[in-house]
């Protein structure tokens, strides 16, 4: 018997392997092709998928920010130079002067003659009022007009109300702040010249003349419509500023007509039909109801990878004798490919902090979200995620975008409102995995993700914090409202909110895996006490465990 | 020779693989065909094995080639890769075969008839290609591609000691394999 020891063992084998010559199969180079054909087309998916993917997310990004600023400001809608001395004094502001100065109304007075004679308003010169960014008219004056139209109306119903109750008469006809007029009204009273700083009594003589522009058209003769607005047919579409509120949010039908009286001024960016049917509320989910529900499409095939896969792991079997190999070592095995079982469940405690506003500005001190969420994998790319997040969200912004309570009398009016609510958030929301890293064998892949849902809120606790121009001012009732101490329960707004955001979950072992994914609640409806259109975003950071 | 295309200095078939230029891929299949499917046939059962790995690695090749040193050797650069595929390949197999092996380590032992001394590089291979995946691994590794136990140990994922072992056991079935062939002989001849 022939002794190989070690090294006469090894070299034999070695020198064999030098000897090798193994000729060319064409067959070969076919399936070298096939492989590199696949490897480019990969390539390319791989880079549209990147990038195309991420223009994609950029773009929509972009249309959700745009689309929640707009259904986030109000529309600029309201009666046209009718602004009462009341918003005068809350337009003193920084903010609403600069807001006030990208949008006035440009007003121009009807020269009464010098008999002072009256000239109906519904006869000769209706009332049309149109937003203008122009420049001044000698004689007129650039009326700074930013207050809302559902401020207004709120603002006048409850001027109607308390009218109603004391039995003053209201008024009717059309009244403009900002003129020029030598025409006294049906009350005797002269408005001359008034301006943003006017006097207490001019304020309240403007106030007694204030008409509803609606009702101007059915007044009588001898109603005194001291100016008109010029008509810009084309100024009505064209002249909405950025910051126009487009809101159609109207706290509650206003009956009467003088109810528009109270309060004026705002926006006139609506068309003569339109602001005819003042009182009526419009309907607030029409912009928002034609808003589609954005969700990237991304097909991604992976059947190069998968066709890789496969091949690497195919199982290659023949019959197995019955000769039985006598020393294994369970070192010696190779260690088998752990096959990942379908998880579909998965449960995720998320944190995240929460910057709400009213609209994409006047963010405060951020609040928090914390919560748990399910998620449901319905395919290896689609699921579906629910939950419960407890929210507190800290706002503050001008008290003209809330909408308060007819009844109440906020004389003077607050220029600011903070606002704390404690809610619980529970979304529902479908994900798409557009991106998937593989991690190795047993371990889920990386994600990237994007996710759209509706989200509604269940309000515990409304905490509001009234600042005011002048603090110190006797008059000042209210300092602050609490939804507890008020004895009003929280309000529920089922789907409110639409949720978007993206996100990367990344696996750290089988079952666990973390998170972070920003987001985006914008507001479908109004919520709150108030009323407010609430916009929310932040970063999700989530340990999720799945099963 | 008809069939059999010029092929340009390596530099320049580098070049062109760099550029994606498929006919420059085709070229460097060709010339390093033979070397490289002789690695592959080493660290493989199969043949079909072998050309999975090899195109594996010269997928690899194609793909990363803007990672070699030029100044460097391309060969072995390439064999590196092919036994690198080779033992991604092998942890990557579900199922482990090894009274297979052995089974047709018998039937090949049996069926040749040549002296020791004049052992085929096929017949060579074949013994070599019975062995259980985790031997023939380490037997490839260390006593033919000059790796250390450390280096297989690191490779396979595995202790050194287990690396020492899966060797010594591969050189003692191989050497039972080749005992065998002269018995099996004079056992034929006897009849």
């Amino acid at each position: 018997m022939q002794e190989w020891p070690d090294d006469h063992l090894d070299d034999l084998f070695r020198k064999s392997t030098e000897e090798a010559d193994v000729p060319f199969d064409p067959m070969h180079w076919v399936d070298m092709n096939n492989r590199l054909d696949e490897h480019d087309r990969q390539g390319f998916y791989d880079r549209w998928r990147i990038w195309g993917g991420t223009a994609a997310l950029a773009g929509l990004l972009l249309i959700t920010l745009w689309w929640a600023w707009k259904i986030t400001t109000v529309t600029a809608n309201s009666v046209a130079g009718k602004v009462d001395n009341q918003a005068i004094a809350l337009k003193k502001n920084d903010d609403d002067s600069q807001r006030t100065k990208r949008v006035t109304a440009r007003v121009t007075a009807i020269s009464a003659p010098a008999t002072g004679a009256t000239m109906p308003a519904s006869r000769a010169y209706p009332v049309t009022h149109y937003p203008t960014v122009s420049r001044p008219t000698p004689g007129v004056m650039n009326q700074p007009v930013a207050t809302p139209d559902w401020a207004v109306r709120s603002r006048a119903a409850g001027q109607w109300r308390r009218r109603a109750t004391t039995g003053v008469p209201a008024k009717t006809g059309v009244k403009h702040r900002s003129m020029t007029t030598n025409r006294p009204d049906d009350e005797n009273e002269s408005v001359t010249t008034l301006n943003r700083s006017g006097s207490p009594a001019t304020k309240r003589i403007a106030e007694k003349q204030r008409r509803p522009e609606g009702v101007a058209s059915r007044s009588g003769a001898g109603q005194p419509a001291p100016l008109r607005f010029v008509a810009e047919p084309n100024a009505s579409t064209e002249k909405t500023t950025a910051n126009e509120h487009r809101s159609d949010r109207l706290p509650e039908p206003i009956s009467s007509t003088n109810a528009l009286a109270k309060r004026s001024g705002g926006f006139s960016g609506q068309p003569p039909s339109a602001r005819s049917a003042v009182g009526q509320p419009v309907d607030s989910g029409t912009v928002v109801a034609q808003q589609p529900a954005v969700a990237p499409n991304l097909e991604r095939p992976l059947l190069g990878m998968a066709t890789l896969i496969s091949s690497l792991t195919a199982v290659k079997t023949g019959p197995l004798p019955a000769l039985t190999e006598p020393e294994w070592e369970d070192m010696d095995r190779p260690a088998k490919r752990v096959v990942t079982p379908v998880q579909r469940f998965s449960i995720m405690a998320v944190v995240s902090p929460d910057l709400s506003g009213i609209g994409l500005r006047d963010f405060t001190k951020p609040g928090t979200n914390a919560g748990l969420m399910v998620q449901y994998r319905i395919t290896n790319r689609f699921s579906l995620q629910t939950g419960v997040l407890i929210s507190t969200k800290k706002y503050q912004t001008n008290a003209e975008y809330y909408v308060w309570p007819a009844t109440w009398a906020k004389d003077p009016w607050p220029s600011n409102i903070s606002g704390t609510c404690t809610m619980y958030d529970i979304p529902l929301n479908l994900r798409y995995d557009w991106l998937l890293h593989p991690m190795g064998d047993g371990v889920p892949p990386a994600r990237w993700f994007a996710s759209a849902g509706l989200t509604s809120y269940f309000i515990r606790r409304e905490i509001y914090t009234y600042d005011y121009d002048n603090p110190t001012d006797p008059r000042i009732a209210y300092r602050g409202w609490d939804n507890q101490k008020a004895g009003v329960p929280g309000g529920k707004f089922g789907f409110s909110n639409l949720n978007v955001s993206i996100g990367y979950e990344r696996p750290m072992g089988r079952h666990l895996s973390w998170q972070v994914e920003p987001f985006m609640k914008i507001p479908l409806q109004q919520v709150g006490f108030f009323k407010v259109r609430l916009l929310s975003t932040g970063a999700f950071i989530g340990l999720k465990y799945t099963f | 020779m008809a069939g059999s295309p010029i092929i340009p200095p390596l530099p320049d078939l580098l070049a062109g693989c760099l550029r994606q230029n498929r006919r420059s891929q085709e070229l460097l299949y060709r010339q390093f065909y033979g070397y490289a499917m002789s690695i592959c046939l080493r660290y493989t059962q199969t043949r079909e094995e072998a050309v999975e790995v090899l195109n594996d690695g010269f997928l690899k090749v194609f793909t990363r080639l803007n990672q070699y040193n030029s100044e460097q050797p391309f060969k072995p650069w390439l064999r590196r890769i092919l036994i690198n595929t080779a033992t991604d390949h092998y942890r990557q197999r579900v199922q482990y075969p090894g009274q297979h092996d052995l089974m047709a380590a018998e039937q090949v032992s049996s069926g040749d008839a040549d002296a020791i001394s004049s052992l085929s590089h096929d017949y060579l291979l074949s013994l070599v290609q019975t062995l259980t995946p985790a031997y023939r691994l380490a037997f490839n590794l260390y006593a033919i591609d000059g790796y250390s136990h450390d280096e297989i140990a690191g490779q396979l994922g595995i202790s050194v000691g287990a690396s020492k072992s899966n060797l010594a056991r591969a050189r003692e079935k191989l050497r039972l394999l080749l005992q065998k062939k002269p018995n099996d002989e004079y056992a034929r001849v006897a009849r």
